[in-house]
């Protein structure tokens, strides 16, 4: 029996649970809470270290040999997580995700891109049938507009494919610790399984998706037949609920500044800047998990071997030591090194060029259309370990054309 | 974000009142309100972007009085390996042509200091302009070490030296040879601050020759870091060992290794493709590397140990990485 004891002495240690119902509830304020303490701090009640700050975690994400992928807190087995690419690491890690990157890159971004903007044109034209219109920014649009194009690409039925919806909100809590409402997130889940288990399968597939194009890989030997058909389970799991969380978040964060919305009238070229920003100030994502089988040294502190860590980078969106006003959203804010709500590094969110195709298109189809936008009500967030998702962004439309 | 910034966010329109040439392949353009309104205030380090009317959007330094509304003036280098941005400058632009732009801007603010060391490095001169007339006007020691290729295609060299001859070196490399950055770094003094702005090897071999400490009174513009005509500009042939999958490839001067990996079907996984994201962040096991990444710190493109192969460049035949 060893009497060490696993906190090195100069890593502060603290009580909050970033998990407790209240720290859902307000995670920028519980994890900004943790922030504060130090760059890495031992959470006492579940036996992890939070990386905390921009720098470090930026530092940490792209040393991929020392802060490994393969474990993380809270690990086990989940129906809703395959473990390809994202536990992954290099070689194996290289041959699968460079698969799925290409599926999700440069090749398919054209042809996607075009569609996309045919259906966020037609979604806009249709919710904006008076000068003024109240919607819900999370229901009317961005789930709206996620739920038909992202299946769409993929290849998915339209039969059936609300299940998505419960299917992401169970990814994103499947790695916390055991609680009724963990319980409640995978039992709702669960119902979703079956139509998801079913509908990635090839011949669930029409023949010229992303999901068709993982399978035709595996027909080139590139990678495995169960492979094909796990990636295409991670894009499922990985590419709805994010993608709506961010477009919901954008909505809100403009609803709540319609100063900015009209400095984004003035200047459209503004877009892609906007919807990083807005992605900043909300990451759809709260953390990454990862494990130092040799231990690690961040900001000078050492975690010991065989810790587990969360890299905390809802809250290090708004360190103010990388942000100046790191609370406000300003569309044109310089971010000389950017953000970190795709991660960062190797595992850099595999989907994000699709993502922010996605966002960027639905808001300028947005900017040719609305005059003015405004929030018509307090918005509601949901309780989630993972993900950081608005449920309810009352908004307020007026048309008019650019 | 200052009052100005947010007073700047809307384009406006600017009328091209004449195009010079001031150096071998540097334009001096004379830019006028279209109505002859006087022009949004700025501070030294400012740049407005230029919307180029075949498409580009380019970052152009001030280099006019910045206390003058009357006109704003930039300089152009020719760039005739970059993406088009300096060719349709120098090529298409002629005196009367209206162009949209945004800004004054400015990512690279002067801040109060005893004394200052400028270091320009070429078209870089020109955010130290306004920088240099700024501390000559409020009498704070200054010095300028200036390299650049030949003395010919260094922009208002002559003029400088003319009018400051204790304060300006001119150090062009056909002459000098390589920039000699410890006579230009000697004797840091206390409360002193060093500007300085250029190609990213110069910049970068800046950072490589200050201790921890005086790093941290460096500043630093670089040519459009992220810009996509810094990213392929004055690109040269390489050799890469890629040590895992024991192969020796040719990069050419038009490819990254990243797309010569690709070509040869070599799994690997990228993302971004400008030295943004870090997803294909490689290790280094020999060699030297031309760092052209967003994402290293100065510390540690020095130290050489990883590069982005998106973007960043070996040097010669002696690269070997981790791939």
């Amino acid at each position: 029996m060893s009497t060490e004891t696993t906190t090195a002495p100069s890593i502060p240690s603290t009580d909050i649970d970033p998990f407790a119902m209240e720290s859902l509830r307000d995670p920028f304020a519980a994890d900004g809470a943790v922030r504060e303490l130090g760059p890495v701090v031992y959470i006492a009640k579940h036996d992890y270290y939070a990386v905390t700050r921009f720098t470090e975690i930026r530092k940490g994400l792209r040393n991929w040999r020392t802060f490994s992928s393969t474990d993380r807190p809270f690990y086990e087995d989940s129906e809703f997580r395959p473990r390809i690419v994202l536990f992954e690491e290099p070689p194996a890690h290289t041959r699968t995700k460079s698969a799925i990157m290409d599926v999700l890159g440069p090749k398919n971004l054209e042809w996607m891109g075009q569609y996309f903007k045919e259906q966020a044109d037609a979604l806009l034209d249709r919710v904006l049938d008076q000068d003024t219109v109240e919607v819900d920014g999370y229901q009317d649009l961005a789930t709206a507009y996620v739920l038909k194009v992202f299946p769409d690409v993929i290849g998915m039925p339209t039969e059936g494919r609300e299940a998505l919806l419960k299917f992401g909100n169970a990814t994103t809590n499947a790695f916390g610790p055991a609680s009724e409402l963990r319980d409640q997130k995978l039992a709702s889940g669960g119902e979703a399984v079956a139509w998801v288990e079913q509908n990635i399968n090839r011949d669930a597939l029409t023949g010229d998706g992303l999901g068709a194009q993982l399978y035709a890989m595996a027909d080139e030997g590139r990678i495995s037949g169960p492979e094909a058909r796990d990636l295409v389970k991670t894009v499922f799991a990985a590419g709805f609920e994010s993608t709506t969380a961010g477009i919901a978040a954008m909505l809100r964060a403009f609803g709540d500044h319609p100063q900015e919305w009209l400095k984004l009238r003035q200047d459209p070229e503004l877009v892609a800047k906007a919807w990083e920003e807005s992605v900043r100030l909300y990451p759809p994502n709260r953390f990454g998990g990862r494990w130092v089988p040799d231990g690690a040294d961040v900001a000078g502190h050492r975690i010991p071997a065989g810790a587990k860590v969360l890299m905390m980078w809802l809250g290090a969106a708004r360190d103010p030591r990388e942000f100046d006003q790191p609370d406000e959203f300003i569309i044109d804010r310089e971010m000389p090194n950017g953000h970190l709500s795709f991660g960062f590094g190797l595992h850099t969110c595999a989907g994000n060029l699709v993502a922010r195709l996605e966002a960027t298109t639905l808001l300028r189809s947005m900017v040719e259309r609305v005059a003015g936008v405004e929030s018509a009500g307090e918005p509601r967030t949901g309780v989630n370990y993972q993900g950081f998702a608005h449920e309810y962004v009352p908004l307020r439309l007026r048309r008019g054309s650019l | 974000m200052s009052q100005a910034d947010d007073r700047n966010a809307t384009p406006f329109e600017l009328k091209v009142d004449s195009i010079r040439m001031v150096a071998d392949g540097v334009a001096e353009l004379v830019l006028v309100d279209p109505s002859g309104a006087p022009l949004r205030a700025w501070e030294p380090g400012a740049h407005i972007d230029l919307r180029l009317p075949n498409g580009l959007v380019r970052q152009y330094s001030l280099t006019s009085d910045s206390g003058d509304g009357s006109h704003y003036r930039v300089a152009v280098l020719r760039e005739p390996n970059g993406r088009g941005g300096s060719e349709y400058i120098h090529g298409g632009l002629r005196a009367g042509d209206v162009l949209v732009c945004d800004g004054p801007r400015n990512n690279f603010a002067f801040l109060p200091a005893k004394s200052y060391r400028f270091i320009a490095g070429g078209i870089g001169i020109t955010p130290l302009l306004q920088m240099i007339e700024s501390a000559e006007h409020a009498d704070v020691p200054w010095t300028l070490a200036y390299f650049g290729r030949s003395a010919a295609s260094m922009a208002w060299a002559n003029d400088l030296k003319a009018r400051f001859p204790d304060h300006v070196e001119v150090r062009p490399d056909d002459i000098f040879g390589m920039p000699d950055l410890g006579t230009a770094l000697a004797g840091i003094a206390e409360d002193e601050l060093i500007y300085a702005c250029g190609p990213h090897g110069l910049l970068d071999a800046i950072a490589a020759h200050l201790d921890e400490q005086a790093r941290g009174i460096l500043h630093v513009e670089r040519f459009a870091p992220i810009d996509a005509e810094a990213l392929v500009a004055d690109r040269q042939a390489f050799k890469v060992t890629l040590d895992r999958s024991g192969i020796d490839l040719e990069v050419p001067a038009d490819k990254s290794i990243l797309d010569v990996m690709e070509e040869h079907g070599i799994p690997v996984v990228s993302s971004c493709r400008e030295g943004t994201c870090g997803t294909c962040e490689t290790a280094i096991l020999a060699g030297s590397v031309e760092h052209r990444d967003s994402i290293l710190s100065e510390d540690e493109k020095a130290a050489n140990e990883t590069m982005m192969i998106c973007c960043s460049r070996g040097i010669g035949t002696d690269l070997v990485i981790d791939a």
